[in-house]
């Protein structure tokens, strides 16, 4: 059940959400897992600050964050070639032409999609 | 048969003509030699006792006329019921005809047949009668010489005057005398054929000849000098004719009393002129020739002639009209037919003065209209008291004037010249002067119309036969040698007596003869003086001194004023005979006074001049002395019968003297009795004038008065019309100012082009696309400067200009982003036409912003659904999570849902603006009950945002005080205030207070519940503040701060 891989550090999985009842169930489904959380950050400012310091295996990131858009969020991550996933409501001719091909989950999220998605980016080709 | 010569009578007559009758018979003298010939109109029941009723009125034999019969001397035949009579070698042939043909031409029939079989042995007879039959016969019988009368009013009066009347104004008859008195005449006729017989044996022999060409030679120089026209050329037999024809008609016998006659009568004149040119004429006489005329000639005058062209047509010897009306007639059946008519004139002219008065008339007998169909009849003339009157269409083409043909300069620049008829009267001298004048008159390439027995074709140089048959000739083009007027006349017109006489001309014996001539003149020729009619001096001699002196008064050349006393009364009476005879008159021993009071006697000789032109006519008055002057006594014995015998007493001298006063004296009243009646005459015919002139004068005012009402109706309409466009004007004003003020009120910037994309008008809007100012109307769009950059203009325009359908295309402005479409239409005019295009450039700025508005909100509305979705996942997993069983769940569920609805509720009343915190609270609280709640704070606004995560925290704290703390209760109480406070970065800071009292003691919680969490990072995260609470003995205590977020309201 776990895929945390025994005695290994756990991977970091960076969660910038402003919605904190959203975070809550992503924390769940993700600690769940055996993965580690980093977060919740509720703005574009405080998450690219604490992005810059934390070294993460990847970035859930949500789009609109107390009504600002997360891409220089995501322009950082991509600097330093981290994966993301964008977490929106949004659909994708709504992102920015840079972002239309980028990972994204629409929400309400199934967490079981969530997880796949997670899991082939972060092991490989293992999937649920 | 054949050697029998002796005239045959036929008489017509119809209504009234027994009365008629009777007085023709009762004046007819017995063994005239003639036969009679009676031809009637009458009723059958009338006409069967005719011959009864006839036999009663003369001592001949009547017999009612038989087919083959022979028309005997001194005998008279009836027509019969029913029949027409004709007459072959002086047999009668009586045909019946079917009696269904109405009108009857029995007279008109016999005559012609009659002319044709006896010629000049033909008398025509026309009494009384109600219609025109006879004139035509008339004419006919009058053509080959015969003699023709007709009845007039005298002892008796002609019963129905019609037929008669037609015949003398056809001027055809000879005698127009009354009924009694036509025997007479006819017997007179008849006898005058034994001088004819004699004269025609003469004219065998040498000696007859020479004398009858010297008779000819003098009325020739008569009837040059009275009327101008030279009759030398015409041929001898018709003129021979024609002289005989008036020595019968005057009973004269042998041609020296004829010719005194002619000199003596100047009416006798007039009328042998009038005979030598009769000559028959009619409506579309020869009807196939005026069939070729109007086929062949007629189109080709008309072809390429235009509106401001005339046509000129010329018929000389027009006679009484009827040719120049049948062309006339011709001329407008053709222009009918045209488009565009050029101008016609036809110039008609004659000598024959009362011909023309006639032709001017315009009013012919229905006898000479037989030859004219009856739709010419019925569209050419109208029937007017029994005659015909040619319409005035046709009588406008014609002009009428008095030229000779033969004296007269010729017109010019004819397109034809018709002339029947009149070449067979000339001689051939006159025709070879004639023809070069009808070469001259006509223009190149003209047409000559000439009668049935006449022909150019000998002067082929001069004209080429277009129709043999009819004898049109076209007027060679080449000819120019003879395209000169030819020799006109006698060439003599001058009248300066006074001139003539004196002027030395040319040198030698002419010269030496012209002066002895002068010196006899002055020295031993009588005192003379020339006058013209009127008695005024157009010369005089020397030496009338004597017979004249200047009167008193204004200066005068008239003589009678100047004859001296004694002179004047002679020299009136004698003038006016010489002027009315045109013969010399002679007065012997004229008693003129002299100055010193002396008597001198004068013989007194007016003499007409002889002169061959018709100007004015002049008279050499010569004074002659008669001895020395005497004394008055001596003058008195003079003039006194010389005294035949001494014995006679001084009474007889008396009564001698005073008889010849008195013959005298009668003569003078005669004289005077004369001028009167002329007077009166002239009277009647200036009468007449005035009647005419008035006549035309009340059709010119009633013209005047139909222009008049037609002018005035077409005032009315041009008001109306006026009206009518001072309407529509008024309108266009008011379409055009709502025009301008709809160009000036659209914010559409339109710009109408014309086919080359010049700038007709525009709206004040264009100026915001091009650089546009007023002036710039007719310049071409394509030179102005414009803010977009517009490449495909032109291209785009010719395909609108192609395909007639619109286009649109958006375009952008080069500076700045405003966005607009620019629709090109085709401009159609009224014809459905592309006259140009429209140019209108709609700012669709604000659409394109608004729409991209709406995609974002689409966006958003997504984004906040989903999330929505997702927080509702959340709560209800960590709701699912906290309790026990479904029950519990479901309610506590529930309420959070509910309170989140509430928090929208007040929201989206506020229009998810700010919300007031006081209203959030109350929002909140209000289920609870507010009666147990007091809240108080001052007014803070606050984000949706933050409205949402504060009620959420408020929704918690009261279901938890609802449930465990102070509202569970009844006397527990929950006070809600907040205070806020400026804080640095400009937003305020706010810290809300939740204290419970008088409710159970609160416990401590022994792990932390969903509800507190969500309070504590709600606060935290969503509020970005801090939250303490405590459980103290009164009830739970939280304090929550935070800061406002900027209002932006765009969450």
């Amino acid at each position: 059940m776990s895929s945390a891989p025994n005695g290994a550090s756990p991977k970091r999985i960076f969660v910038a959400e402003d919605e904190f009842l959203v975070f809550l169930a992503l924390e769940d489904d993700l600690k769940g897992r055996g993965y580690e959380v980093v977060g919740p950050f509720t703005t574009v400012a405080k998450a690219r600050a604490a992005a810059a310091g934390e070294d993460v295996d990847l970035a859930l990131l949500d789009i609109n964050m107390g009504g600002e858009m997360a891409y220089p969020l995501a322009d950082d991550f991509a600097a330093k070639g981290v994966p993301f996933i964008f977490l929106s409501g949004y659909d994708a001719d709504s992102l920015p032409e840079r972002y239309r091909d980028a990972q994204r989950i629409a929400k309400p999220y199934d967490p079981r999609i969530l997880i796949a998605n997670v899991q082939r980016i972060l092991e490989g080709e293992e999937t649920a | 048969m054949e050697g029998a010569k002796y005239p045959i009578v036929g008489i017509g007559a119809s209504a009234g003509g027994i009365e008629a009758l009777k007085h023709f018979f009762g004046g007819l003298p017995a063994d005239t030699g003639c036969a009679f010939v009676i031809v009637t109109h009458m009723s059958p029941d009338h006409r069967s006792l005719l011959p009864e009723i006839v036999a009663r009125f003369t001592e001949m034999p009547v017999h009612a006329a038989a087919n083959g019969m022979n028309a005997d001397p001194n005998n008279v035949y009836v027509l019969p019921k029913d029949a027409v009579m004709g007459i072959e070698k002086r047999v009668l042939t009586v045909r019946k005809h079917s009696s269904a043909r109405r009108r009857r031409k029995s007279v008109d029939q016999f005559f012609a047949s009659l002319s044709k079989d006896v010629g000049e042995y033909a008398v025509g007879v026309v009494l009384s009668g109600g219609d025109g039959d006879g004139t035509l016969g008339a004419k006919a019988i009058k053509e080959n010489a015969g003699f023709t009368l007709a009845q007039t009013a005298g002892d008796s009066t002609p019963q129905y005057p019609d037929m008669p009347r037609s015949a003398i104004e056809s001027g055809v008859v000879d005698a127009a005398v009354p009924a009694e008195e036509m025997g007479a005449r006819i017997a007179e006729f008849a006898h005058s054929f034994s001088a004819m017989d004699h004269f025609e044996k003469a004219a065998h022999t040498a000696d007859g000849q020479a004398s009858q060409h010297e008779s000819r030679s003098e009325i020739c120089a008569i009837l040059t000098s009275r009327t101008g026209h030279d009759f030398f050329g015409y041929k001898d037999k018709t003129f021979w004719r024609r002289v005989q024809r008036r020595m019968q008609v005057n009973r004269l016998d042998g041609f020296g009393p004829y010719i005194d006659l002619l000199r003596r009568d100047s009416r006798e004149v007039d009328a042998l002129f009038r005979d030598l040119l009769i000559k028959v004429t009619s409506f579309f006489r020869d009807a196939e020739a005026f069939g070729v005329l109007q086929k062949e000639v007629i189109p080709k005058l008309f072809a390429n002639r235009g509106v401001a062209d005339t046509v000129r047509i010329w018929v000389p010897a027009c006679a009484t009209g009827e040719e120049a009306y049948s062309i006339a007639i011709l001329v407008r059946e053709h222009v009918q037919h045209l488009e565009q008519a050029p101008k016609v004139q036809i110039f008609a002219s004659d000598i024959d003065e009362a011909g023309l008065t006639v032709a001017r008339a315009a009013r012919y007998p229905e006898a000479l209209l037989d030859s004219v169909p009856p739709e010419r009849r019925k569209r050419f003339f109208h029937a007017e008291d029994g005659s015909y009157v040619v319409s005035k269409e046709v009588r406008e083409l014609c002009i009428f004037s008095s030229h000779s043909l033969i004296r007269d300069p010729p017109f010019s620049r004819m397109d034809l010249i018709s002339c029947r008829n009149l070449l067979i009267y000339l001689g051939p001298e006159i025709q070879k002067q004639v023809i070069p004048t009808f070469h001259y008159a006509l223009r190149p390439g003209g047409y000559l119309f000439l009668g049935a027995s006449e022909n150019a074709t000998q002067y082929g140089d001069l004209f080429t036969p277009v129709d043999k048959k009819f004898r049109v000739f076209r007027r060679g083009d080449d000819s120019v040698a003879h395209a000169h007027l030819p020799h006109i006349g006698s060439g003599v017109t001058a009248t300066h007596f006074g001139r003539a006489n004196h002027a030395f001309r040319g040198l030698g014996t002419i010269a030496l003869r012209h002066a002895a001539e002068s010196q006899v003149l002055e020295r031993f020729a009588p005192a003379h003086v020339i006058v013209n009619r009127d008695g005024d001096v157009v010369f005089y001699s020397q030496r009338t001194g004597k017979y004249l002196e200047a009167a008193a008064g204004t200066p005068s050349r008239q003589l009678l004023g100047m004859a001296r006393k004694g002179l004047r009364l002679e020299l009136r009476t004698a003038l006016r005979e010489a002027v009315d005879s045109e013969r010399r008159v002679e007065r012997e021993n004229v008693a003129v006074e002299t100055e010193d009071g002396r008597i001198q006697l004068v013989q007194l000789t007016i003499d007409p001049i002889v002169e061959r032109s018709d100007a004015e006519r002049l008279f050499l008055v010569v004074f002659s002395d008669i001895g020395a002057p005497l004394d008055k006594e001596d003058a008195a014995s003079k003039l006194a019968p010389p005294p035949k015998n001494h014995k006679r007493s001084s009474s007889d001298d008396m009564v001698q003297q005073l008889d010849r006063e008195l013959r005298e004296t009668r003569e003078r009243l005669q004289t005077m009795v004369e001028q009167y009646e002329t007077a009166l005459e002239e009277l009647k015919s200036s009468n007449e004038e005035l009647v005419s002139v008035n006549e035309e004068l009340q059709s010119t005012n009633e013209e005047l008065e139909a222009s008049k009402e037609e002018l005035q109706s077409v005032n009315e309409e041009l008001h109306s019309v006026n009206s009518e466009l001072n309407g529509k004007i008024e309108m266009l004003d008011r379409t055009n100012s709502d025009l301008t003020n709809l160009f000036e009120s659209t914010r559409a910037a339109t710009v109408f082009l014309d086919r080359d994309l010049v700038i007709r008008s525009y709206t004040p809007a264009m100026s915001q696309i091009f650089n546009i100012r007023p002036g710039d109307r007719g310049r071409p769009l394509t030179d102005l400067a414009s803010r977009f950059s517009l490449p495909t203009l032109d291209a785009d325009v010719r395909q609108v200009f192609i395909t007639g359908e619109s286009l649109e295309r958006s375009v952008t402005p080069v500076p700045h982003g405003m966005q607009f479409q620019l629709r090109i239409v085709p401009y159609r005019d009224q014809d459905e036409r592309i006259g140009g295009v429209v140019l209108s450039f709609v700012d669709i700025t604000s659409l394109a912003r608004a729409e991209e508005h709406q995609r974002k909100l689409i966006a958003e509305l997504n984004h906040r659904v989903k999330n929505m979705l997702a927080i509702v996942i959340g709560i209800a997993e960590q709701t699912y999570r906290s309790s026990g069983d479904p029950k519990t769940f479901k309610s506590r569920f529930v309420e959070r849902i509910k309170g989140m609805a509430r928090s929208y509720e007040l929201l989206s009343r506020e229009n998810w603006r700010p919300a007031q915190m006081s209203d959030l609270v109350r929002q909140q609280l209000e289920p609870f009950g507010m009666d147990r709640v007091a809240s108080n704070g001052p007014e803070v606004r606050l984000s949706p945002r933050q409205a949402l995560s504060l009620g959420m925290i408020l929704h918690e704290l009261a279901t938890n005080a609802a449930k465990y703390g102070a509202l569970s209760a009844e006397k527990g109480r929950v006070h809600a205030t907040w205070t806020a406070k400026n804080t640095k970065n400009g937003g305020a800071g706010v810290e809300f207070r939740w204290l419970e009292r008088d409710g159970p003691r609160p416990k401590e919680p022994e792990a932390e519940g969903f509800g507190l969490k969500l309070i504590r990072e709600e606060a935290r995260h969503a509020l970005g503040g801090s939250v303490q609470s405590a459980f103290k003995r009164d009830g739970l205590e939280v304090a929550l701060k935070f800061k406002i977020e900027a209002a932006d309201g765009d969450t």
